[in-house]
């Protein structure tokens, strides 16, 4: 098994996907990297021509994947942009809230150039588990498509 | 987790715990043994169990023949909580709030389709925005989009994109009245105001249908279809981002609330609050605008299809006729009374891939459908069958006025995708006459007719139920897919 990574597993109607990494960081852009995938399969189209950068914070573990993750569907609705480099710079817990920087690298999604996908809806909490193995971090998550 | 037959297509899981919850109400599944086999194999028993727990539930969870794994809440689901102290669930209505499906009636044959079929299919292509990322292409400001949120169908009637008629043969005349755009969120606006007018991806689809059966020829008269080969043309799609944002916000600020309120559920998922509480108002309405956004969309879809078929056609509106039947919403809360062991109740109805089905002379059904029973639709996949059925009865003690509202997936799209090359579906779909125009062959595979259940047996169970009555089958001739 590579040290990250992820893989889409059987759900009767939505997408879901097991991903890995060797911390959270790491964990937490594997799920980005499986939904830019649902998206558009083939990340290796993606141009590295815009960057954005964004800040999260949530209440616990779960709640800030949720919500990580939620931004995505925001760049792509309203700014139209795919990303395939995902840096999570730091996730740290800070009283009692968990706080997320990613740097991202992409481009505008384009019919023409990028694979078709397909769109999601939302990120959702179904299913969802982050948990520590040996000396990786595994989590499962479910998007609604 | 004890599951018994108590019926011909009934089967009930009684009251049981489930870890540190306990079950409330029994749960009723609507299957035969065909479908209940299908049921079984994914996690709809355990999700619609869950559902059971909420606090306020009343009579029976359902699970309907075309049940699910979704995500909380089963997807043909159903479920009645107390209208003042039960719970609301947004995830009981599910992130495309409003999705929902429209039948029009034309007055054409197949024989006058089927010349031109690939121009049309491909003149309503270009003219329907469709597929990932797709945007409208009507250009809204934002005062303009709160004007069509706060007014549902009104507001495309008053900007002359619908006719009387289509808001009379619309679920609450296309607009629900809680909505205030003001409660809405700004990512909520900015991820639909493009969208508007649009089809989207996954299931949702437009198609040109024939009539292949007519099972009960007078009221399919009164609803205008009179023979076979008679052609009309559904539309199913939802509220777009808006609506997606609309129920994510929602659940975020649902589950800070629920804290206050120490209530725990078995499913994150599943977040809930009180319905006397301001946070379920406050979702209330804006699940409002989400509807109305919905319901505008389904509209100006169903107006640029009058457009395209009086082009193509070359004739008038008139002749064409073109005429909205009924439109449902399948993903929505509504506070209806209901019956509960013979007491009357107002409930909050909360149905995530159900249709609502009123029986003859329920006050929220069109004047001219009183004595019918309100049109619910059925759609199938693309190379299957979709049912126009009228509301019977039975569903007000059996369903809460519900029924099925598709075929239900059967397989995911990841394993459809690897089943069913998307050419050989193509043309398994050519040789049965129905032509396909899809946005990516992906959609086309993970779309199959295979993977989905059979949709003549699902609509069958709620029709020997008494919940419908079968009133015409459709098959397509020509989609469109996202």
């Amino acid at each position: 098994m590579k040290k990250s990574g992820f893989e889409f597993e059987d759900h009767t109607a939505d997408v879901q996907a097991r991903c890995w990494g060797i911390n959270l960081e790491d964990a937490f852009a594997q799920t980005a990297y499986a939904l830019m995938a649902t998206i558009t399969p083939d990340l290796k189209k993606i141009s590295k021509n815009v960057s954005k950068t964004f800040k999260v914070t949530s209440e616990d573990k779960e709640a800030l994947l949720f919500d990580f993750l939620s931004e995505f569907l925001f760049y792509f609705d309203v700014e139209g942009l795919v990303f395939n480099e995902i840096n999570i710079t730091s996730i740290n817990k800070k009283n009692d809230q968990y706080e997320l920087t990613v740097i991202l690298l992409g481009e505008e999604f384009n019919k023409e150039i990028h694979e078709i996908g397909t769109e999601v809806k939302a990120i959702t909490y179904s299913f969802m588990k982050i948990e520590e193995k040996d000396n990786y971090i595994e989590i499962r998550i479910v998007f609604d498509i | 987790m004890d599951v018994n037959k108590i019926g011909k297509n009934v089967y009930e899981i009684t009251p049981t715990k489930i870890g540190n919850f306990q079950m409330k109400v029994p749960v009723h599944i609507y299957a035969n043994d065909y479908i209940f086999d299908k049921i079984k194999s994914d996690r709809t028993l355990e999700q619609i169990s869950n559902v059971a727990t909420l606090k306020g539930i009343q009579k029976h969870a359902i699970a309907l023949s075309d049940a699910h794994q979704g995500y909380g809440f089963c997807i043909g689901g159903v479920a009645g909580t107390d209208a003042e102290s039960g719970m609301i669930s947004p995830g009981g209505v599910g992130y495309d709030i409003n999705c929902g499906v429209r039948l029009l009636r034309t007055s054409l044959k197949e024989n006058d389709v089927r010349k031109i079929l690939p121009t049309l299919l491909d003149a309503i292509y270009r003219n329907i925005p469709s597929g990932l990322g797709s945007r409208g292409k009507i250009k809204l400001n934002y005062s303009q989009l709160d004007d069509l949120v706060d007014n549902g169908l009104n507001w495309a009637f008053d900007n002359g994109y619908a006719l009387e008629n289509d808001l009379k043969h619309c679920e609450e005349n296309g607009f629900l009245k809680a909505a205030d755009s003001s409660l809405v969120s700004e990512k909520a606006k900015q991820r639909g105001i493009n969208q508007m007018g649009s089809l989207g991806s996954g299931n949702h689809f437009l198609e040109i249908q024939k009539v292949d059966k007519i099972y009960n020829p007078e009221i399919a008269k009164k609803l205008g279809f009179y023979e076979e080969n008679q052609i009309s043309v559904m539309i199913h799609t939802g509220s777009r981002a808006y609506g997606h944002q609309v129920c994510t916000d929602s659940l975020r600020m649902v589950e800070k609330a629920m804290k206050d309120y120490e209530i725990n559920v078995p499913d994150r998922e599943l977040a809930c609050v009180p319905a006397d509480t301001k946070v379920a108002q406050n979702y209330l309405t804006q699940m409002a605008c989400a509807a109305n956004f919905g319901f505008n969309n389904r509209q100006l879809i169903t107006h640029w299809i009058r457009e395209t078929f009086v082009k193509s056609f070359k004739k008038d509106i008139d002749e064409l006729d073109l005429s909205l039947i009924y439109g449902v919403c399948h993903n929505i809360l509504k506070i209806e009374d209901h019956n509960v062991d013979g007491t009357k109740m107002k409930l909050n109805i909360h149905r995530k891939g159900a249709t609502r089905a009123f029986p003859p002379n329920h006050p929220e059904i069109p004047q001219d459908y009183k004595d019918i029973g309100q049109p619910a639709l059925i759609p199938g996949t693309m190379g299957s069958a979709s049912y126009l059925c009228v509301g019977k009865e039975k569903a007000m003690d059996l369903s809460f006025g519900s029924t099925a509202h598709g075929a239900g997936r059967l397989m995911s799209r990841h394993k459809a995708d690897r089943m069913y090359p998307a050419r050989e579906v193509q043309e398994d779909l050519a040789k049965k006459g129905i032509l396909i125009k899809a946005a990516s062959l992906k959609v086309i595979a993970e779309e199959a007719p295979g993977a989905y259940k059979d949709v003549d047996q699902v609509v069958q169970v709620s029709h020997d139920l008494g919940i419908i009555e079968k009133v015409v089958r459709f098959v397509p001739i020509g989609v469109v897919k996202g």
